[in-house]
């Protein structure tokens, strides 16, 4: 028979038993430790990249610029977070959003995107995307600095202060030239002669020692494409044929900014060679010009409304002499900026519209990579970001403008900063013929498709709590070497990975690398990636290779970790 | 969750025995499953059946402020204890110790509920809404069916008209199991439902231990 007392001492045994393999209070407090929010964004199907970028180094511009939107979807733009868009001012001139997910592009209904973009010390400029496709876009913006004061290829600039003003009436003449250089062989000459009497936009006069700044833009694809945009075109959106340009202002030693002029008294003071007594002159380079008669364009900054006027071309040469009515266009009682921008047009051939059925395809197998295609015509240039391959494009993706744009007849070519895009011409007659014109692009063949693992230096034991795709991040980048502006890798080209090889519990919650394919890079050269999310940006000069690894360090980034 | 009402075991247990020869004993205890009710009546001389029933809930809802990011949350939670039982009582010793072994069904849990009700500054430029953030919500369960064993003191049917019972055992109540679900931004704060049911899977055990007053019919 069992005792009582063995009875009780197997009880205890058991109940010691269950009672000591119980519960592990260790686990399930380094299980509740380390919860913390995880987040997932909204996917966004079109995302928009926007680059404001300085037009003389096609780098982004650093500093505050004032941002408008227009077109038919601006309000429809929500922000990375799916949010309605509040931007109206960007700084590092480099910003991610989106487009709600109830428009939806295509070729039959496009998403036209204008955004306008303006800071002080800059000329105003804007540019339209058409989105036809879901995906990602680019929107690039160049801004011409009013003060340039380095020469580039395609502008040359000069300063002085020749003239002066003696109570109100300039008693020194203004005279200031340009002068050619190995970069820009344009040149371009202001002379405005005593008597005149320089009046800012309250007509208040402009006295003392006068600085005169003067910019000459000459004929050539490097100085064309810092002319900004919206000087390109006439008042119904058709590109001007430039010829050449320029942009002058005056100001006296108080600040003042000379924004119209009276002219001297007839037979008082002396007169304005080449231009009569109420004029003063403008010359300006425009090579290639038989003599004759041309239009040129006086425009109005900052909100670009022009003035047609006519100029005589002798010896490549145009003469353009500016009344008081010209410069006067602009005394509205508005605040003026006081420049004078002069745009001479080739007067040749009318212009006519392509043919609606004329493409072009830019051709690269099995390429996901968009391009930054420039189009050189006949006194037109224009840069079209973020172009993809392998589908077939109007002239309106090329160059922003209406489909229904009339350009001059001549030649246009095509080209790529880093020279993939090879032999592409197409001839332009009018009337216009049907073209469907297939482009090879071709990169060299130490050219690669290199893998870059992206992440963020998170410090140890932390993660970035985000899960899911991240719709509005993008990646742009441009080769060291290179003066072309950035290219933006394609939101196809992107592949986010949560949980780092090998994890194991909370550590694969997380996002933890975006591994991305940059296709057409250099292998053994230095490029300038820049990571966008939104407003947070991240800069990495990273050299090329197969692999290659972008670690984000920026505090933007980094504050992100938990 | 379908609940068994403990009178419907009370009634059947009846029904297998005599009613002249049926010896009943009631009892109200407090216990770790809660206030609850017994009924317990004779098998055979030296073992007992017992029914009972236990229940006991609570709520409590608080704002809390996170000092990190100035969110304020506000969180509601509610706690279910309680079950039913069928026990079998074993009396050795021909006094008022006893085995007893049975089956619980559990009915012990929680839900709770947290959502922001104050944006979150994210940046300069940047707030988000507590609706934009989204809410979190959640269940905590054991398996329903949970084995029983132990011990006692106590006869409620044979032993004085008015008696102390005191039980001490463990129900084996398996692994208990949280859910997590979540709207919003937040959602994908869920997936730490999967670590948190890893660190908590040993908690199979219960400790089982009620104090009462029985009384014999």
């Amino acid at each position: 028979m069992i005792r009582k007392k063995n009875w009780i001492s197997f009880l205890i045994a058991v109940a010691v038993t269950f009672g000591g393999q119980g519960c592990d209070f260790n686990a399930a407090e380094d299980a509740f430790d380390d919860i913390g929010y995880i987040i997932e964004l909204e996917p966004i199907n079109t995302t928009v990249t926007l680059q404001v970028l300085d037009a003389s180094t096609l780098r982004p511009i650093s500093g505050d610029v004032n941002i408008a939107f227009s077109g038919t979807v601006a309000s429809s733009l929500v922000d990375v977070y799916s949010d309605n868009l509040q931007l109206t001012r960007l700084s590092g001139g480099v910003f991610s959003f989106g487009v709600a997910n109830s428009v939806v592009p295509s070729d039959s209904s496009p998403a036209s995107l204008t955004v306008m973009a303006t800071r002080e010390g800059y000329f105003s400029s804007e540019t339209t995307v058409s989105m036809k496709r879901t995906g990602s876009h680019s929107l690039v913006v160049t801004l011409l600095g009013a003060d340039l004061t380095k020469d580039t290829a395609g502008s040359q600039n000069s300063k002085n202060t020749s003239g002066s003003s003696s109570g109100g009436v300039v008693s020194q003449p203004v005279v200031i030239s340009t002068a050619p250089t190995s970069q820009t062989q344009a040149t371009a000459t202001v002379e405005i002669p005593t008597g005149t009497v320089l009046l800012t936009s309250t007509g208040t006069p402009l006295t003392g020692q006068l600085s005169t700044e003067l910019t000459v833009f000459e004929n050539t694809p490097e100085g064309l494409s810092e002319i900004p945009a919206a000087a390109r075109v006439d008042d119904n959106g058709n590109p001007i044929s430039i010829a050449g340009a320029a942009f002058f202002r005056v100001t006296d030693s108080a600040g003042n900014v000379a924004s119209s002029f009276v002219p001297p008294p007839p037979g008082k003071f002396g007169k304005n060679p080449g231009c009569g007594v109420e004029e003063f002159q403008v010359l300006i380079d425009v090579a290639d010009s038989a003599d004759g008669d041309y239009s040129a364009y006086i425009v109005r900054l900052p909100d670009w409304v022009q003035l047609e006027i006519t100029g005589q071309v002798a010896n490549g040469v145009m003469e353009l002499c500016v009344t008081p009515d010209n410069w006067a266009f602009f005394q509205d009682g508005q605040p003026s900026d006081g420049y004078l921008f002069i745009v001479a047009a080739f007067f040749g051939p009318a212009n006519c519209e392509l043919d609606a059925a004329t493409t072009f395809t830019f051709s690269w197998p099995n390429n996901q990579t968009q391009l930054n295609i420039a189009v050189n015509g006949p006194g037109v240039y224009y840069e079209s970001f973020g172009v993809n391959p392998n589908v077939a494009l109007g002239m309106s993706d090329l160059t922003g403008l209406s489909p229904a744009s009339s350009f001059p007849p001549g030649t246009y070519t095509f080209t790529d900063p880093q020279g993939f895009v090879q032999n592409a011409e197409y001839v332009h007659s009018c009337p216009s013929a049907s073209q469907q014109l297939v482009f090879p692009v071709v990169p060299p063949v130490n050219f690669i498709d290199a893998s870059v693992t992206a992440s963020v230096a998170c410090p140890a034991g932390t993660n970035v709590p985000i899960v899911g795709e991240i719709s509005g991040f993008a990646l742009t980048y441009q080769r060291a070497s290179s003066s072309g502006a950035p290219q933006l890798v394609n939101s196809d080209d992107v592949t986010i990975v949560e949980g780092p090889a090998g994890c194991s519990g909370d550590e694969c919650l997380f996002w933890d690398h975006a591994l991305v394919t940059v296709r057409g890079v250099a292998s053994g050269e230095n490029y300038l990636f820049t990571a966008v999310l939104g407003e947070d940006t991240d800069e990495q000069t990273l050299r090329m290779g197969a692999n290659v690894n972008y670690t984000a360090d920026d505090a933007s980034y980094v504050d992100q970790c938990q | 969750m379908k609940k068994i009402p403990f009178l419907i075991i009370a009634t059947l247990l009846f029904a297998g025995t005599s009613y002249s020869q049926t010896r009943v004993g009631i009892a109200f205890q407090a216990s770790t499953f809660g206030p609850g009710a017994t009924v317990g009546v004779q098998i055979v001389p030296g073992v007992n059946a017992r029914v009972s029933g236990y229940m006991a809930s609570g709520s409590t809802s608080d704002d809390v402020t996170d000092d990190s990011n100035d969110v304020t949350v506000a969180f509601d939670a509610d706690i279910t204890l309680g079950g039913v039982s069928l026990l079998f009582d074993w009396f050795p010793f021909k006094n008022a110790f006893h085995l007893t072994g049975g089956v619980f069904y559990n009915n012990i849990g929680a839900e709770f509920s947290g959502a922001p009700i104050s944006e979150y500054k994210y940046s300069d430029s940047k707030t988000f809404s507590a609706d934009k953030l989204g809410s979190l919500s959640g269940e905590f369960k054991y398996p329903s069916i949970a084995p029983y064993v132990g011990i006692g003191t106590g006869n409620i049917v044979t032993g004085g008209r008015v008696s102390f019972v005191f039980d001490l055992g463990i129900a084996y109540v398996g692994s208990p199991e949280f859910i997590l679900e979540g709207q919003g931004m937040i959602a994908p704060t869920a997936r730490h439902a999967a670590t948190i049911n890893k660190g908590i899977e040993s908690f199979k055990y219960y400790p089982f231990l009620s104090l009462g007053i029985g009384v014999r019919l």
